[in-house]
């Protein structure tokens, strides 16, 4: 009788705990951390259900909405693992490209597409058949687009045919940065690329080796290549040789933001909760510490309305001074989770939440301008 | 008994454990940590950095570091394993005991009970002495479970909550994200042929430690968990990162070679094949012979062999031949368990 008890009781104790773990633990679910970009007075965003948006920026208001159909888009990965089957076209780990009145997006199916910004017709699609986990750039009339079997697919903008790829060692990440008619990107395999866009060929004698995995777009300015890396550090190589200028290495965690540039100083933020000031010439602190955000910064932060705007995982916003890297003004109007880049344009950040809200906020009066959600 | 107690020596390791326990629930309760981060501290992050550790030197391989990590896990959790075997093992011995009881108390319920466990007490049998080595280790699989499935980290979302779990050191944070690819493996996607091994192993497993019963409910019960655990694990192997079926098969392996040391192949024997083996016409009461001769849980040796003398008597057996069968468990007691299967196969 105990016995019968005892094994029963037990078994079912067994299947509940496995189930349970099970559900929790394979149902980390993916969301994606869709961005903004704009062109002429038009905001371009992805949303977090998968659709692209123009909005008007003065207040908010829908000017289109667009999304695949179903026979085109739609999300490959199983419910079971509580992907989100109810998303319109998939998942977006970046912002939109805009060039020439088109707006290029690329799901994290591995599909892309070209919409008319003015008549939201697709102007093409091109199925990449691998994951991407970054955003889209535009240049030289090529959209580029890294993916998960490790290559960088050049297509071409006015057909989204492919032009040609460049394959690393692993899966590509980033959003590919394109200067002077060269791409920057990284890759998983610990290296930082720069192609040349004509040739098709690696700029440098050798991509550049860090000590750890390139998931951080990269930054150029004036030469330099900016960008940090899995291994805590942060680096500037130069733009033409390869070479490294310099090496920030104090940081606690992973950089996995573009940085921001104002004035001979970086502005990375860490995944180890703090911002940092470097000195672009030498590497070296310009701040006397670095700003505490108070939890992991995977948003890019930007420089808009005389600040410096950063936004913490937990959805604080902090308005910080270039110079000191005191506190101006702090914004805790988003309760929720902020992993998409910030995008600034004059004196407006917006700020993509993992709610699906878009956020207007005014960095110089750290007002909120507006607020819309992002689904119907 | 005052005396005794005054007398009883002072246990420094148990009041090591008190003592932990009483800071970590003051913590607790005081807000300073939550549930979460005990969770954190002491299982999940240490068990996860050593399987990150563990990739980076196992030739780069996550699959080989997910087999590696489950034989640590399962040798350190040994003495436990072990212990849960063999009080469940105590227990099937003392079952046809316990059935008497129950026909003899069918209409006293409060009497039975007493009688049961006066009866666990003089065999020196804890009733529960299986349920809570079982339950120590729960914890224990769930932390490397999640740890093997946070470790794959193969969305971008993973990767970002893995980061706030790695310790600070270089070596482990740059090691990521892991080599997915084992063998033929794609660990981040399901594999079919990984779906079957873990059916196969899973069903073994099950059919090696489900315990006979005369009594059909239960018998009709362990028919549906034989084939429902299996089946649910090769689906989910079949939907979820082929990583978390190279664990299930891994454990399972080292499980079913466990089961075996302590009771051999369990039901896998065909019930007429053990009949010839050991002798006695009672599928029933095999697993209780075979059981008295191997177990060492039993802190009263004499007394179980008692009991499978009168057991022998009610069932109507010659009582020739079970006093063979004794004598044989109390040659093998001598041996060691090792002697004692042989000397069985032997009879």
């Amino acid at each position: 009788m105990f016995n019968t008890r005892q094994t029963r009781l037990t078994k079912t104790i067994v299947i509940a705990i496995l189930l349970v773990a099970l559900v929790l633990c394979g149902c980390a679910g993916k969301r994606g951390w869709p961005g903004t970009v704009s062109e002429g007075n038009i905001l371009y965003v992805c949303t977090m259900d998968g659709r692209v948006l123009a909005l008007n920026p003065d207040n908010g208001t829908w000017k289109w909405d667009w999304k695949p159909t179903a026979k085109q888009g739609g999300q490959t990965a199983s419910s079971f693992t509580c992907a989100g089957s109810s998303l319109a076209g998939g998942l977006f780990y970046g912002a939109p490209a805009v060039a020439n009145g088109v707006v290029y997006v690329a799901f994290h199916t591995g599909k892309v597409y070209a919409i008319d910004a003015a008549s939201t017709e697709q102007k093409w699609e091109q199925d990449l058949r691998s994951t991407v986990s970054g955003g889209v750039a535009v240049g030289n009339g090529t959209v580029f687009v890294g993916s998960s079997n490790g290559k960088l697919s050049a297509l071409d903008a006015g057909n989204g045919s492919l032009k040609w790829e460049f394959t690393t060692e692993n899966e590509v990440w980033t959003t590919p940065v394109v200067v002077d008619g060269v791409v920057y990107f990284g890759s998983l395999d610990h290296n930082l690329y720069a192609v040349d866009v004509e040739t098709h060929e690696l700029k440098w004698n050798k991509p550049f080796k860090t000590g750890g995995s390139v998931a951080a777009s990269p930054l150029v300015v004036d030469g330099v290549v900016y960008f940090g890396s899995f291994d805590n550090k942060f680096y500037a190589v130069d733009a033409d040789s390869g070479a490294q200028k310099w090496v920030f290495p104090d940081a606690g965690n992973w950089f996995w933001s573009q940085a921001a540039y104002n004035n001979g100083t970086i502005y990375a933020g860490c995944l180890d909760h703090k911002v940092y000031a470097i000195d672009a010439g030498n590497g070296t602190m310009v701040w006397p510490k670095p700003f505490d955000a108070g939890s992991l910064v995977k948003a890019s932060p930007v420089i808009a309305g005389g600040v410096l705007v950063v936004a913490s995982e937990v959805g604080k916003v902090y308005g910080l001074d270039l110079k000191t890297g005191e506190k101006k003004w702090e914004f805790d109007g988003v309760n929720t989770k902020v992993l998409s880049p910030l995008y600034a344009a004059g004196d407006t950040v917006y700020i993509n939440s993992q709610d699906n809200k878009l956020y207007a906020l005014n960095a110089e009066t750290h007002r909120q301008i507006w607020a819309v959600p992002l689904s119907k | 008994m005052a005396e005794a107690k005054a007398t009883k020596p002072f246990n420094v390791r148990r009041f090591l454990i008190f003592l932990l326990i009483g800071v970590v629930l003051v913590l607790l309760i005081a807000g300073v940590i939550s549930i979460t981060g005990v969770w954190n501290i002491i299982l999940l992050d240490p068990m996860l950095n050593f399987l990150v550790l563990m990739s980076k030197y196992f030739l780069g391989s996550f699959g080989i570091a997910i087999i590696v990590l489950t034989i640590i896990i399962r040798l350190l959790m040994l003495p436990l394993t072990m212990r849960q075997l063999q009080s469940s093992k105590a227990m099937q011995a003392l079952q046809p005991k316990i059935k008497e009881l129950q026909k003899k108390y069918a209409k006293d319920q409060q009497k039975l009970g007493q009688e049961t466990m006066k009866l666990y007490k003089e065999e020196g049998v804890n009733p529960l002495g299986c349920a809570f080595p079982m339950l120590i280790q729960f914890p224990i699989w769930i932390a490397l479970y999640q740890s093997v499935i946070q470790a794959l980290a193969y969305t971008p979302e993973n990767l970002l909550g893995l980061s706030k779990q790695l310790y600070s050191s270089e070596v482990i944070r740059s090691a990521l994200p892991l080599n997915h690819h084992f063998l033929w493996l794609d660990l981040t996607s399901g594999d079919i042929f990984m779906a079957i091994l873990t059916v196969v192993s899973m069903w073994l497993l099950q059919k090696m430690s489900t315990q006979p019963s005369t009594d059909p409910q239960q018998q009709s019960m362990n028919r549906i968990m034989l084939w429902v655990m299996p089946l649910m694990f090769g689906f989910f192997s079949l939907t979820l990162p082929s990583g978390l079926s190279l664990y299930w098969v891994a454990s399972n392996i080292i499980s079913i070679i466990l089961q075996y040391r302590v009771t051999g192949w369990g039901t896998l024997t065909r019930p007429s094949l053990s009949f010839l083996k050991r002798g006695t016409p009672q599928p029933a009461a095999n697993p209780a012979a075979k059981t008295q001769g191997t177990a060492s849980v039993g802190k009263k040796a004499g007394k179980s062999i008692a009991l499978e003398q009168s057991h022998a008597k009610t069932d109507g057996a010659s009582s020739e031949k079970k006093e063979a069968i004794t004598g044989d468990i109390i040659s093998q007691r001598k041996k060691g368990s090792h002697g004692k299967r042989r000397g069985k196969r032997k009879d």
